[in-house]
């Protein structure tokens, strides 16, 4: 069964999209198909990580929405355009396939005004799963609780939420939880970044997973060569044996050992 | 399902007038059954009176109710091959329904802004 993963934060800058795009080509590293659709329509972001710009795409996930192609249309195998720190391209022996949301104001606000229907949105991710054969689809969402990640809370099988430690983060955090409870989503997992290395790593896995209730599926502590590389790529590619990308691994067996 | 629009011969057949279609905002507020049915519902995609009769393990009474009510406030609509069953009165389980949701209610954000970047 293919699994619908949708990553979520209460807050924006939290590592999303970073996170997201690690963890996923992390799956594919292991032979797995998987997709990320990009459903953060106000402020889409995540293609850069895999080095595409807005020339790059002629359809996005907008023009699905409008009938205008169909959602295998608006899918970029994105494989071949993630590379290593030396610039030559990755060996990855799955697929990753992007589905990227329009860049141009003007959609942006087509489709912020209109809205959309969420059967619609769900049946494009099922073509998605048959036509591409997917193994994982994961959702990038808008940071906060709005109605498009509460639609993606509402028809995923997985949801990740990522938080800082922060004190806005762990309020945000708890009225996700909740929200995800009453919309009944079969598996929670939280995922903590950013931590500042004067924080021990079972102190603080502990200290969240009490307040939630909710296991904790990885930590990672901030770190200068992720600002360095500005997400200008895919970390664990271009650091290898960095602790971070040691964690996106880690964490990429746990969602590989939950199919 | 009851159908008020029974009995009309416009040609194209014609979805009965609901309060929908409803948002992810309200159906967070519905009360625990509905919500809850609604939630396997939009995981399912579509499901027939009789998948929902057997997903919940209720008084099929009870979950026609539930579902007549999620209708009339325009939770649920019947699918397009659904609609034409309904026209006859029959009360088929077969019928397929599926979730009445917008990602959001239009114009929530003031216009103007929005036509200056059309
Ligand atoms: N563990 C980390 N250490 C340092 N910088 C990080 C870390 N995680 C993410 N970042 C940086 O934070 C910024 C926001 O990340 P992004 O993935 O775009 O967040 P979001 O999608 O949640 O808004 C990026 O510049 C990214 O490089
Ligand atoms: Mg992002």
């Amino acid at each position: 069964m293919t699994q619908v993963i949708s990553i979520h934060s209460f807050r924006g800058g939290t590592g999303k999209s970073n996170l997201t795009a690690n963890i996923a080509t992390a799956i594919a590293s292991q032979g797995k198909r998987v997709a990320i659709v990009d459903t953060d329509i106000q402020s889409p972001g995540i293609h850069v990580l895999f080095g595409l710009d807005e020339d790059d795409f002629t359809h996005s996930l907008n023009d699905y929405l409008w009938d205008k192609c169909s959602a295998k249309d608006a899918a970029y195998d994105v494989t071949t355009h993630v590379t290593t720190a030396s610039g030559s391209p990755a060996q990855i022996s799955g697929t990753v396939y992007l589905v990227p949301s329009s860049l141009k104001a003007g959609e942006i606000a087509k489709i912020l005004r209109e809205g959309y229907d969420v059967g619609l949105l769900n049946d494009g991710f099922h073509d998605l799963i048959d036509q591409l054969d997917l193994d994982y689809l994961f959702i990038d969402t808008h940071p906060g609780l709005n109605e498009e990640t509460l639609l993606s809370i509402a028809i995923s099988d997985r949801m990740v939420i990522i938080l800082r430690p922060d004190r806005q983060d762990f309020l945000g955090t708890a009225v996700t939880l909740e929200v995800a409870q009453k919309l009944d989503v079969p598996d929670i997992t939280l995922l903590v970044n950013k931590a500042p290395d004067i924080y021990p790593r079972e102190t603080l896995i502990d200290r969240v997973q009490t307040q939630y209730g909710v296991p904790v599926g990885g930590l990672f502590y901030e770190n200068d060569e992720m600002l360095q590389l500005a997400s200008g790529g895919i970390f664990w590619l271009h650091h290898p044996d960095h602790s971070f990308s040691q964690e996106v691994h880690t964490v990429a067996q746990l969602l590989l050992g939950a199919e | 399902m009851r159908n008020p629009a029974q009995g009309e011969s416009s040609p194209p057949p014609q979805r009965p007038p609901s309060a929908g279609p409803k948002t992810m905002t309200d159906l967070l507020a519905l009360a625990d059954p509905e919500r809850s049915l609604l939630n396997w519902l939009v995981r399912q995609r579509r499901a027939s009176l009789a998948d929902m009769i057997a997903h919940t393990q209720a008084d099929p009474a009870a979950v026609q109710a539930m579902v007549d009510g999620l209708i009339r406030d325009g939770f649920l609509i019947p699918l397009e091959e659904g609609a034409r069953v309904e026209g006859t009165g029959v009360e088929d389980s077969r019928v397929m329904f599926k979730p009445n949701l917008l990602s959001r209610k239009p114009r929530t954000v003031p216009d103007q802004i929005w036509k200056a970047l059309d």
